[in-house]
């Protein structure tokens, strides 16, 4: 039993491996890493020269440098996403690898495992380059480290959803969705702030803050729902609480909940 | 199931699409291969000769019927283990080099350490690799392609090899070596299963065939019985495919089915359509009894080759 559950995990890791070696090859890691670089250490530098209006310098540099990690992890999470396997099933190699002793389910998780290593190598790089910034900039109290983990936790479910989409459609059609995806992800939380800024009341502010806790964002679990009557004191300022272990694992079920329906969904297609 | 065999394929039927556009691609074939057989499977394009290979691999859910490999279904990974497989069209993981996708091929096998590294150098070696290594899968030509699939299928000397025109895209050496290649596996006791055009390569190698026309299984048996009183393969093949109706099954007539309208005569009515490629149901138009009652000159005798091809 062991030795079987070592061996499907060892055929996992072998497909995230090969699929790393691939992204390597490919010279997009590096390219991801290259951009990532220059976004944070360019728009970071350019942020404490030219501080924007009544943001502090130390604000201003955090405010740019947050928003070029996003603006980044949205595009290297559809760059990666529409090809998950997209050009696996366009070329056949897909079946070079179900052919063999593997399974769907094993090929897709592996398949996916690497390119979310892929990002988190790459989200590193870009957290470190920040580090290193506000090191020079002699700001030890300034971090991102909190807007990374979030970042890369909300593209790991946002690829999960893509290898789901990527099954039943086309590659452009993955991206765009891909891309409506991390949009609405993203931004659920806000939903939270909106009913209270708005005071919504009623069936609406009860299907909002449902959608609220379906939502796979990592800031969005039943946890934060639950915390509407104490953020909402009549306040109309909201200020978001940090994710949890609860966050993780509901997000985390995201995540396997969408591997798990993209196998059983590509057990059905021929190849 | 026989210990002797290893593939066994009763009532395997295959519709794709849905509803009012189905498209039926086996009828209910029945198929047996030995143990240290070389097994051929002929038939026209789009017989039906590729979906069953795929059924075999599990790459397709059988609409009904039933296929055991190694006395176990398609898709369990201890039958397919025991197996190498080369597409028609063979496909990689664009951006890795042979020899990774060689490593990950035999890794994904079950191979580690020493036996890989040894039966990876072996087939970077006999199929001629090594001139390519520092090209990418995407950049490989179609004959190349073509080597790496073959390698990747010998790799781990399978018990059975599924080979879907393995020479397809080979030069003269190429097709020699894959042909001796396969000799060399049953003669350690390896079972092939051969899907080919080239009908002289099938003659040469192959123990039994099975011709598969429109979905089903039309013939089988040794090839030395089809090939009695000295026939060629191509003879039999041709006579048992235009016996079992000439086309592929798919359009109209068991005949190509053409997107474009039928003909139209001078007259402006639709005409006939042109009948269906191998159909025996039009009787060869005879030549004129004599041809000195035709005006100019007299019509030459009749060849046996097309003038193109006269020599």
């Amino acid at each position: 039993m062991a030795g079987a559950v070592s061996g499907r995990l060892r055929t996992v890791a072998l497909i995230a491996r090969a699929t790393l070696i691939e992204q390597a090859n490919r010279r997009l890691l590096w390219w991801l890493a290259g951009v990532a670089l220059a976004l944070v250490v360019g728009l970071a530098l350019l942020g404490i020269i030219h501080p924007i209006a009544e943001l502090s310098t130390r604000d201003t540099a955090r405010l740019f440098a947050r928003s070029a990690a996003g603006f980044y992890t949205l595009i290297t999470v559809i760059v990666l996403g529409m090809g998950i396997i997209g050009y696996d099933l366009d070329s056949g190699a897909a079946i070079m690898f179900v052919s063999r002793p593997v399974s769907r389910g094993q090929y897709l998780t592996g398949r996916y495992l690497g390119n979310a290593l892929t990002l988190a190598i790459t989200l590193g790089v870009m957290g470190l380059g920040t580090f290193v910034v506000s090191l020079v900039g002699g700001r030890t109290d300034w971090t991102l480290l909190y807007d990374f983990i979030v970042l890369a936790w909300n593209a790991a479910v946002v690829l999960a959803v893509m290898v789901l989409l990527t099954v039943i459609a086309g590659m452009i059609a993955t991206a765009i969705i891909g891309f409506i995806t991390w949009e609405v992800v993203g931004n659920t939380y806000l939903l939270i702030g909106l009913i209270h800024a708005h005071e919504i009341t009623g069936w609406a502010a009860r299907l909002l803050t449902a959608f609220v806790v379906i939502s796979p964002h990592v800031l969005s679990s039943p946890l934060v729902a639950g915390s509407v009557t104490s953020l909402n004191g009549g306040q109309t300022t909201f200020v978001m609480p940090g994710p949890t272990l609860p966050d993780f694992v509901w997000s985390l079920a995201w995540i396997v909940g969408a591997l798990a329906v993209a196998t059983a969904l590509f057990r059905r297609r021929a190849l | 199931m026989s210990q002797d065999t290893i593939v066994e394929i009763v009532g395997l039927h295959q519709r794709f699409g849905r509803r009012t556009r189905t498209v039926t691609a086996l009828a209910g074939v029945d198929l047996t291969v030995r143990r240290g057989e070389i097994f051929g499977l002929l038939g026209r394009n789009g017989a039906g000769k590729t979906t069953v290979v795929k059924a075999l691999l599990g790459l397709l859910r059988p609409t009904s019927g039933s296929v055991r490999v190694f006395g176990r279904e398609p898709g369990d990974a201890g039958a397919r283990a025991r197996i190498g497989y080369s597409p028609e069209e063979p496909g990689f993981p664009r951006y890795l080099y042979p020899r990774q996708i060689l490593e990950l091929c035999g890794a994904l096998s079950g191979m580690t350490g020493a036996a890989l590294a040894a039966a990876v150098e072996r087939q970077l070696t006999s199929s001629e690799l090594q001139s390519v290594a520092g090209r990418q899968a995407r950049q490989l030509s179609k004959g190349m392609a073509q080597r790496l699939s073959l390698a990747q299928a010998f790799l781990h000397e399978p018990e059975l090899l599924i080979l879907d025109e393995p020479t397809a895209d080979l030069d003269p050496i190429g097709r020699r070596q894959v042909r001796d290649l396969i000799v060399a596996v049953r003669a350690r006791g390896g079972t092939v299963l051969l899907n080919s055009h080239l009908l002289s390569e099938v003659e040469r190698m192959c123990d039994r065939v099975a011709i598969i026309h429109a979905g089903r299984v039309v013939r089988e048996g040794a090839v030395d019985e089809l090939l009695a009183g000295d026939r060629e393969l191509e003879d039999v093949f041709i006579e048992v495919v235009e016996g079992a109706g000439g086309g592929t099954g798919y359009g109209p007539a068991g005949g190509w089915s053409s997107p474009l309208p039928p003909p139209v005569d001078p007259t402006g009515q639709p005409g006939t359509p042109p009948p269906a490629l191998g159909a025996r149901s039009d009787p060869p138009v005879p030549p004129p009894p004599d041809s000195r009652t035709r005006s100019g000159p007299p019509a030459p005798p009749p060849t046996e080759h097309p003038p193109w091809l006269a020599p």
